[in-house]
């Protein structure tokens, strides 16, 4: 299973719509991701970026194609089977929204090692949140916190209950340069760190942190830029 | 003149099946009782009556029915009044023996008392209804005295020139005193009265035209000191009216010159008034003048449309005589009983000439078997 | 600005055509609410008027009834009353206990059929009969009016006081509903068969308090004008009265479930508001677009309402009007009948809600949800003192209702907020790491509780009402049933209501060998200063004295009885005259005067001012040896009934005025009577909670789609659909929970409000509160098993809701 690679997509093809008003979104798209690795998906709004990432998480089943998650394919019949493979090995950022909004910090940060049947030490989390300088947040609802705080608490959260995949979906859309900064390094180093391999999917190029690949969604198909 | 007409037996059932105001609906209408068929045994006015006083005063229990009839309008205290208070006995049966105890009777009794406050824009009516025995209703013979519970007419002594009037109700009522200043009149021939061809369709009829009254009449919780004139009426019989008839309207009116005039329609099914319509004309001095069907022509001028019934009165007419006109018109247009019978009486008022001279005054008028 | 609108109109009805099933929950949400408020209101209104009907039956529209002493009222004191207020209706009676030709006992009612019209009692209604002999009958002739439906002979024989009377029978009265053993006859008729003639047994009047003022100025000597208050009169109005106080607050949860509805269809599109506010729409053309909103869906759904809301009272009514025909003379039939009130209420809850509830969720786009929730924490805390308030402070009946109303208005609204406070610590206690589900749905409930106010009142105030309103029922019956057998402990009664049970009469029943003790009563009028009270003297067997429920004094009270001169009083006759322990009271009795001093009070449901009861013994010794008017018979352990009863109907066919009755019967008649009485205010409970829970779900459905985003995040960390049911099912279950435990107290609250307030201040009794486990587990149940249900129809949309 190690050999596996983190995240693979075969042949991929995706629409919307039913019959005459069936629009194409992702032609034939092959990629594969290993762990530890760290590539950027850009393009154009409405380029299918996003529909790329919900395909790989698992969130939609893929029309055409194989998705298989560090191995295991995803099951294009079963939402529940998906459901089981993203909560075991993918973590998830999005633009906003990342937290459950009844629950603490530190309850985020426990819910994914408890859905995932791992068990989770406190502590650790605490470290964790301390190195980050993040552990006053601990005890705080999403609401208390800034937009930045919002997304380095979910970049923590997709990676907490030690995933295989992390994917990213313009997690700093909504974040001044600075901030953006800050989320998009500890995103990258804490994947590396915990040997996820990371798909980040923006719009913008002003990438701040070097990737291994660098890839662009153009007419339905996925180029490699870099 | 209602008294007139409602001799008949049906009336007696019908009184009671009558379902005052909690029947709502239809109220009996008087006129269809008098087509019904009498029980043989009572009596009735074939002759000439040899009327004796203060006997006669009292019931005639051998006859169907009668009456005890008041009407009068008065003024006091910048406050004008009408009024009626009009007392009937119903013969369930002709007189025989009855069971023991005091309860038993053969006579029912039913009292009207109506007050039209035209100061204050109201119709106030009541009525009581007993068996007689017990002292709960009935006539005395040696005096006018005849009550039903609490509602009395009364003659201090044996003739009428002290009579007394109580009817208090909830609210409203009078307590008059009246006194005869004209001699009784003995309606028809001699007191006998037909109402058609058939002989002992009649009744025995004489009035007192006119008694000064003075007295109180209460509204609400007020007592208002009134004086006035009121006219009385006494007839009893046993059938009356014939099956052409469809209704009737009497006139009871006091001018000012002294002359008090009695009148009334009998209206058959073909329109107008028949020829048994008859009445009265009394002069200032007592004197007495028969009035015939043919001597007096009555026009209705205006008419007014019950919101509660929907019947429609002739609440304004015209009345036409040789040396006689007058236009009488009601004082206040609902003056419409709606308890056991439905009909219209109500006081009026009285302009036109008299001889040529013009005259004014009030009295009271009575219309049955409208629709 | 038009085209504003006209845009508006547009993207609302685009928004409700991709939101059908919220546009139609909402409509059903006014709806319901509106139904729930015609259905009680009709029900009770009907049920009102059928009752109406049977006490008319009996009893007629007669306010009081005139009395007299021993030997009734003179009949010529009747003459007087008529001569002198003949404005009054009022209807004179004699009436016995006859043996019918079936050999049943039948009761001969001898009436004047001229005044029956008065008082509007059944008897009136010969009127419509035709063929009747009126001349026969007012002659004297022996005839009687029989019911329709029950068969006798034409010319049957009655038998009375030992003589057989052949009478023929004039006329069948009508009935409607099943015919009682009731024959009308003249009363002079009757006078003469019954051998009383000149005296009347009761007058019964229609008085108001003019009547009453003139009746009292004229009456005197011994004629008493008393209230007519029969036993199922005072139950009715008990009835009537707490089924008001039930069909206010069931207009209260209606108005909260509109409310509910509402705000929820707004606040749903604040997005939307914000958008047009930026695009320099005014708050006011966005509060007269919510408005008309409001009004299009508040006429759609009190329509359906309405509707909604006759159907449901129907199939309500059918369900009692069959009980009340039965137990009642004469029921008339229930009809539904929308009164102009009724529809008034329904217009009220439904239109008006639905307006209000649109201008405040308007208002709140606008302002700082925190301070509105504030203004409403505010002013539901001044509801719930100020009725506290009028609870405890003692006042008219009208106060103690708007008592209970504030008091449920403020607490149950009160309950979001305040239950969110108290919730939030216990369940951040559930580790969320150990119970991923469970802690989810559980960290939701105080966010819920907060944001579904409404919601929360309404099923706050309907559990509350199934607590307090079954506990009332369970008090009311137990206290009825004591006194029952307080009031009953021999085993039968043979009362004479002319004069005293005769010695010869008591020797023949006392030799029976199954009887083995009797009691001997003597009942008559007296009076404590002015007021006329009923003085019982008696000797009552051990099991007798211990039946009795002492409110004040202790059981050393029965030695004293017969060696002192003690007398006990009834509650209402202390409350009354304001009387204690070991006060002394004047009790006088014709031409004498008792002084006794008060060794207790005891529990009494009889209407009217109350009664003294004293000893036998001390009665003997203080004003000599007393006759008994009425005597209790004990059986023997074991012993069969029927000789008794075999030999008291041979004494009822010698003396018309004796009445004999086992207590078995009277008890599960009356126990009958009550329990069917209560079955609608039963019913009604149900009409609450379901309402409630139907609002229920519908907050919980709308939270539903309030959280969307949070739904595919949890998508998204891998949650399946089947477990993000879960977790709405156990935020429902413990919402249902945290609201049942809440409501639990007011519900108490309720019931002590309806025991020690509205009864006392309505009728001069005191409920005691029984603490019946039943109504407090249904409520619990009803709000749990309920809230789960509503979890599970809230969360089939979650699927949908998430993608």
């Amino acid at each position: 299973m190690s050999e596996s690679p983190a995240l693979s997509l075969r042949g991929v093809g995706q629409h919307y719509g039913q019959g005459a008003a069936t629009v194409p979104v992702l032609d034939d798209v092959d990629l594969e991701v290993e762990r530890g690795e760290a590539i950027a998906v850009l393009g154009r709004s409405g380029s299918g970026k996003t529909t790329l990432l919900q395909v790989a998480s698992g969130l939609l089943p893929a029309d055409q194609g194989d998705v298989a998650i560090a191995g295991t394919a995803l099951d294009r019949g079963s939402a529940a089977q998906r459901a089981q493979v993203r909560r075991r090995r993918i973590g998830v950022v999005f633009q906003q929204f990342n937290l459950i909004p009844t629950l603490t910090v530190m309850e985020n940060l426990e819910f994914p090692p408890a859905l995932a049947g791992r068990p989770v030490d406190r502590r650790e989390l605490i470290d964790w949140l301390a190195r980050l300088g993040l552990e006053k947040l601990a005890d705080r609802f999403p609401e208390q916190l800034s937009g930045g705080e919002q997304q380095r608490v979910a970049v923590l959260r997709a990676l907490v209950h030690e995933p295989d995949l992390v994917l990213a979906d313009e997690p700093t859309a909504n974040l001044d340069l600075e901030n953006a900064q800050r989320v998009i390094e500890l995103l990258h180093e804490q994947s590396r760190q915990r040997g996820a391999a990371l798909v980040l999917v923006t719009h913008s190029s002003d990438l701040t942190v070097p990737m291994e690949r660098i890839l662009r969604i153009e007419n339905r198909r996925l180029l490699q830029v870099q | 003149m209602m008294r007139l007409l409602m001799a008949l037996t049906g009336a007696v059932a019908a009184l009671l099946v009558a379902c005052g105001g909690s029947s709502g609906g239809d109220g009996n209408e008087p006129i269809a009782l008098l087509q019904t068929e009498v029980d043989d045994g009572f009596e009735r006015p074939r002759e000439v009556p040899d009327f004796r006083f203060p006997r006669d005063h009292g019931a005639h229990p051998g006859f169907q029915s009668e009456w005890w009839y008041v009407t009068g309008n008065l003024t006091g205290e910048g406050r004008s009044f009408g009024y009626q208070l009009t007392i009937f006995r119903f013969g369930l049966a002709p007189e025989g023996p009855v069971a023991a105890g005091s309860w038993a009777t053969r006579q029912l009794w039913l009292a009207q008392l109506a007050v039209t406050d035209l100061g204050g824009d109201q119709f106030l009516t009541a009525e009581r209804i007993s068996r007689g025995a017990l002292d709960l209703a009935g006539a005395r013979d040696d005096r006018l005295a005849v009550h039903v519970e609490d509602f009395v007419i009364e003659a201090t002594d044996s003739g009428l020139e002290s009579v007394q009037l109580r009817a208090l109700d909830r609210g409203f009522g009078i307590d008059l005193q009246l006194s005869a200043v004209k001699p009784i009149v003995r309606q028809g021939n001699q007191g006998l009265s037909a109402k058609g061809p058939t002989p002992g369709n009649a009744s025995y009829y004489y009035s007192v035209p006119r008694w000064e009254t003075t007295g109180s009449v209460r509204v609400g919780d007020r007592d208002h000191d009134v004086t006035g004139l009121s006219w009385f009426d006494r007839e009893w019989s046993t059938s009356a009216l014939e099956g052409n008839q469809s209704g009737w309207d009497w006139f009871a009116l006091h001018l000012d010159d002294g002359t008090d005039l009695m009148y009334y329609g009998l209206r058959e099914e073909s329109g107008g008034f028949g020829p048994y319509s008859a009445g009265v004309l009394v002069a200032a001095d007592g004197a007495v003048r028969k009035l015939s069907a043919t001597d007096l022509a009555a026009h209705p001028l205006d008419w007014w449309e019950s919101p509660v019934t929907g019947r429609t009165y002739p609440i304004a007419w015209r009345l036409e005589g040789t040396d006689l006109a007058l236009e009488v018109r009601a004082k206040y247009a609902a003056q419409e009983h709606r308890g056991r019978f439905h009909y219209w009486e109500g006081a009026v008022d009285v302009t036109g000439t008299r001889d040529g001279r013009p005259v004014a005054g009030s009295g009271y008028l009575e219309m049955t078997g409208y629709q | 600005m038009t085209s504003l609108l006209r845009l508006r109109g547009l993207s609302t009805r685009r928004h409700f055509a991709s939101h059908r099933g919220q546009l139609w929950l909402a409509v059903l949400g006014v709806a319901i609410g509106v139904a729930a408020v015609v259905a009680v209101d009709l029900a009770r209104i009907s049920v009102r008027a059928s009752f109406q009907a049977s006490l008319d039956a009996a009893v007629g529209g007669a306010t009081h009834r005139i009395v007299g002493g021993e030997a009734g009222i003179p009949q010529s004191r009747y003459v007087e009353l008529r001569r002198k207020l003949g404005w009054i209706p009022m209807a004179p009676t004699v009436d016995a206990q006859v043996v019918g030709p079936d050999g049943l006992p039948w009761t001969l009612l001898g009436v004047d059929l001229l005044r029956e019209e008065a008082v509007a009692r059944s008897g009136g209604r010969w009127r419509g009969i035709d063929g009747f002999p009126i001349d026969r009958w007012f002659a004297g002739d022996d005839l009687v009016l029989a019911p329709e439906g029950l068969p006798l002979p034409p010319e049957p024989t009655l038998t009375i006081d030992g003589r057989a009377f052949p009478v023929e029978i004039a006329a069948a009265y009508p009935v409607s509903g099943p015919p009682a053993r009731v024959l009308l006859a003249d009363i002079g008729t009757a006078q003469r068969w019954l051998g009383r003639e000149g005296h009347l047994d009761s007058v019964l009047v229609v008085a108001d308090e003019l009547a009453e003022d003139a009746l009292n100025r004229t009456l005197g000597g011994d004629l008493r004008l008393v209230r007519e208050n029969t036993e199922s009169a005072g139950l009715s109005r008990a009835f009537e009265l707490n089924l008001m106080a039930l069909s206010l607050l069931t207009a209260l949860v209606g108005i909260f479930i509109v409310y509910n509805t509402f705000s929820f269809l707004v606040l749903q599109r604040k997005p939307v508001y914000a958008l047009e506010f930026a695009l320099g729409a005014s708050p006011g053309a966005r509060t007269r677009g919510v408005l008309l909103e409001a009004l299009a869906l508040g006429v759609l759904g009190t329509g359906i309402g309405i509707v909604l809301g006759l159907v449901l009272g129907q199939v309500t009514l059918s369900l009692v009007s069959q009980t009340v025909s039965d137990l009642y003379y004469d029921p008339g039939d229930a009809q539904v009948i929308l009164a102009p009130l009724t529809a008034i209420k329904a217009l009220l809850v439904g239109l008006a809600g639905c307006l209000v509830a649109g201008w405040a969720a308007s208002r709140s786009v606008s302002s700082a949800s925190q301070r509105i929730s504030q203004r409403v924490g505010i002013i539901a805390s001044l509801a719930l003192v100020a009725g506290l308030f009028l609870l405890v402070v003692p006042g008219p009946l009208l106060t103690g209702l708007a008592g209970v109303f504030a008091t449920s208005l403020g607490y149950a609204l009160l309950g979001g907020p305040f239950l969110a406070l108290l919730s939030e610590p216990l369940i951040r206690r559930i580790p969320v790491a150990a119970f991923p589900f469970v802690g989810l749905g559980a960290r939701r409930v105080p966010r819920s509780l907060d944001r579904t106010l409404p919601a929360v009142a309404a099923l706050t105030l309907a559990v509350a009402t199934v607590c307090g309103v079954g506990l009332m029922i369970e008090s009311f019956r137990t206290s009825v049933s004591d006194w029952l057998d307080q009031s009953l402990s021999a085993d039968y009664y043979l009362a004479a209501d002319d004069g005293v049970v005769s010695r010869a009469d008591i020797d023949r029943l006392r030799a029976l060998p199954e009887v083995e003790g009797m009691s001997r009563f003597n009942l008559r009028t007296a009076y404590v200063g002015d007021t006329a009270i009923d003085l019982a003297v008696q000797d009552l067997t051990d099991e007798g004295w211990n039946s009795y429920q002492l409110l004040d004094g202790d059981s050393s009270v029965w030695a004293r009885f017969d060696r002192e001169p003690v007398g006990l009083v009834t509650e209402s006759l202390a409350r009354l005259e304001n009387l204690g322990l070991g006060e002394r009271i004047a009790v006088k009795i014709d031409d004498r005067s008792l002084e006794l001093t008060i060794a207790g009070v005891i529990r009494d449901y009889r209407t009217g001012p109350g009664r003294v009861l004293m000893s036998w013994k001390q009665y003997s010794a203080l004003a000599g040896a007393p006759e008994p008017t009425s005597i209790g018979l004990y059986l023997a352990p074991q012993a069969d009934g029927e000789a008794v009863e075999r030999v008291a109907a041979t004494l009822l066919a010698e003396r018309s005025d004796y009445r004999f009755a086992s207590t078995g019967e009277i008890r599960a008649r009356s126990l009958e009577i009550f329990d069917e009485t209560f079955r609608l205010t039963r019913v009604m409970q149900w009409i609450a909670a379901v309402v409630a829970l139907v609002g229920l779900t519908g907050a919980l459905l709308a939270l539903q789609l309030e959280r969307r985003r949070e739904l595919v995040l949890l998508e998204a960390l891998g949650l399946t659909a089947a477990e993000q049911r879960r977790c709405v099912r156990i935020e429902a279950f413990l919402l249902g929970g945290v609201i049942a435990v809440f409501a639990m107290p007011l519900g108490i609250l309720l019931a002590w409000s309806l025991t020690a307030v509205i009864n006392p201040r309505a009728f001069g009794w005191r409920l005691e509160l029984i603490w019946a486990p039943f109504p407090v587990v249904l409520a619990l149940g009803i709000a749990v098993f309920g809230a789960w249900i509503a979890g599970l129809a809230a969360s089939s949309q979650v699927g949908e809701a998430a993608s």
